[in-house]
């Protein structure tokens, strides 16, 4: 009878710790922002600012193995100047050829369950793959939860010779040689 | 002389007038109005999906910044966007977000602006709902 009821006693435990174990599984994982903000610029005093911000850019977060995804269309990036847009495709970026600019990285030293509602520094580190060209990014992010909401903010720089675009040189003075790249992103559960 | 001095006048008058219609047409340029022109194609959003799905850079070549007309069934309804048959998410721009249901069937014109491999998605912008 006694051994019984340990066995029984075992098998409820063992039925509570699997369940909660799953449960923990459900309660974290993936997290989705379609509309993250991307900024980018190269203005140089003096001249018209280049400048131009994609408003829906994807991110997918997995908070178990601190794996983040970002794509952003390069037709999305939009330009307060048309004409400077129209050159942003046509001539630089080759957005025909090249679409998208994809980062692909981990969130280093981050526990998810420790993030409150004031930033916390978190490096990241990971590949820009941009113009058929690769670039690896190591820079501090901001994170912190706003409500169920994750929000990841930070910025980097690169410049235009790491993906091969040649700046001409009649442009050259009005074009930064280091282009600013920020980002806000709002990630939620999926 | 006096027909001189107007013939110089007026032409001044006219470079500073053309000087003026370039520069602003070099940087004052207007944005393309998508909900005002023409769509290049109308197709299901299913068709469109399985057109990037079996050759994406073909895909790209045929319909990237084109102006589209899209039917299919709303599948999600986001704050600024929504999804047609799972496949096609359609962003609206700031406050041009129309009262939608889900399950309705509609039909939208936007800009293509290419494929989401993270969405496995095609994303149109731009997007208007059009009334048939």
């Amino acid at each position: 009878m006694k051994a019984t009821n340990k066995i029984i006693i075992q098998l409820l435990f063992s039925v509570v710790v699997l369940l909660s174990a799953s449960s923990l599984l459900n309660a974290q994982g993936k997290y989705i922002d379609k509309k993250g903000k991307i900024t980018f610029e190269a203005s140089e005093e003096l001249f018209e600012p280049v400048k131009a911000t994609n408003e829906s850019v994807t991110v997918i977060l997995n908070t178990e193995t601190n794996e983040i995804a970002s794509l952003a269309l390069m037709k999305s990036f939009r330009f307060k100047n048309s004409l400077m847009e129209e050159h942003f495709n046509e001539n630089y970026i080759e957005s025909e050829t090249y679409p998208k600019a994809t980062f692909k990285g981990n969130l280093l030293d981050v526990d998810f369950s420790k993030i409150t509602e004031t930033n916390t520094e978190v490096i990241v580190d990971g590949k820009i793959e941009l113009r058929g060209k690769e670039k690896e990014i190591r820079t501090t992010l901001n994170i912190k939860k706003s409500g169920d909401s994750i929000v990841i903010q930070g910025s980097f720089n690169v410049t235009p010779a790491d993906f091969d675009i040649e700046i001409p040189s009649i442009v050259k003075n009005k074009i930064a040689k280091e282009i600013n790249v920020s980002l806000d992103f709002k990630l939620n559960q999926k | 002389m006096k027909r001189k001095k107007v013939l110089v006048l007026s032409a001044i008058l006219v470079a500073i007038i053309v000087g003026g219609v370039v520069y602003n047409y070099v940087f004052n340029s207007k944005h393309r109005d998508i909900a005002n022109e023409e769509a290049t194609v109308t197709l299901s959003a299913k068709q469109l999906y399985s057109d990037f799905e079996n050759d994406e850079s073909q895909a790209t070549t045929k319909y990237l910044d084109k102006v589209i007309e899209i039917q299919g069934k709303i599948t999600a309804v986001e704050d600024t966007g929504l999804v047609l048959s799972d496949q096609i998410q359609v962003g609206f721009d700031a406050n041009q977000m129309p009262k939608l249901v889900d399950g309705k069937s509609i039909t939208v014109k936007g800009r293509c602006v290419g494929y989401d491999e993270l969405l496995e998605m095609v994303k149109i912008d731009q997007a208007t709902v059009i009334n048939k």
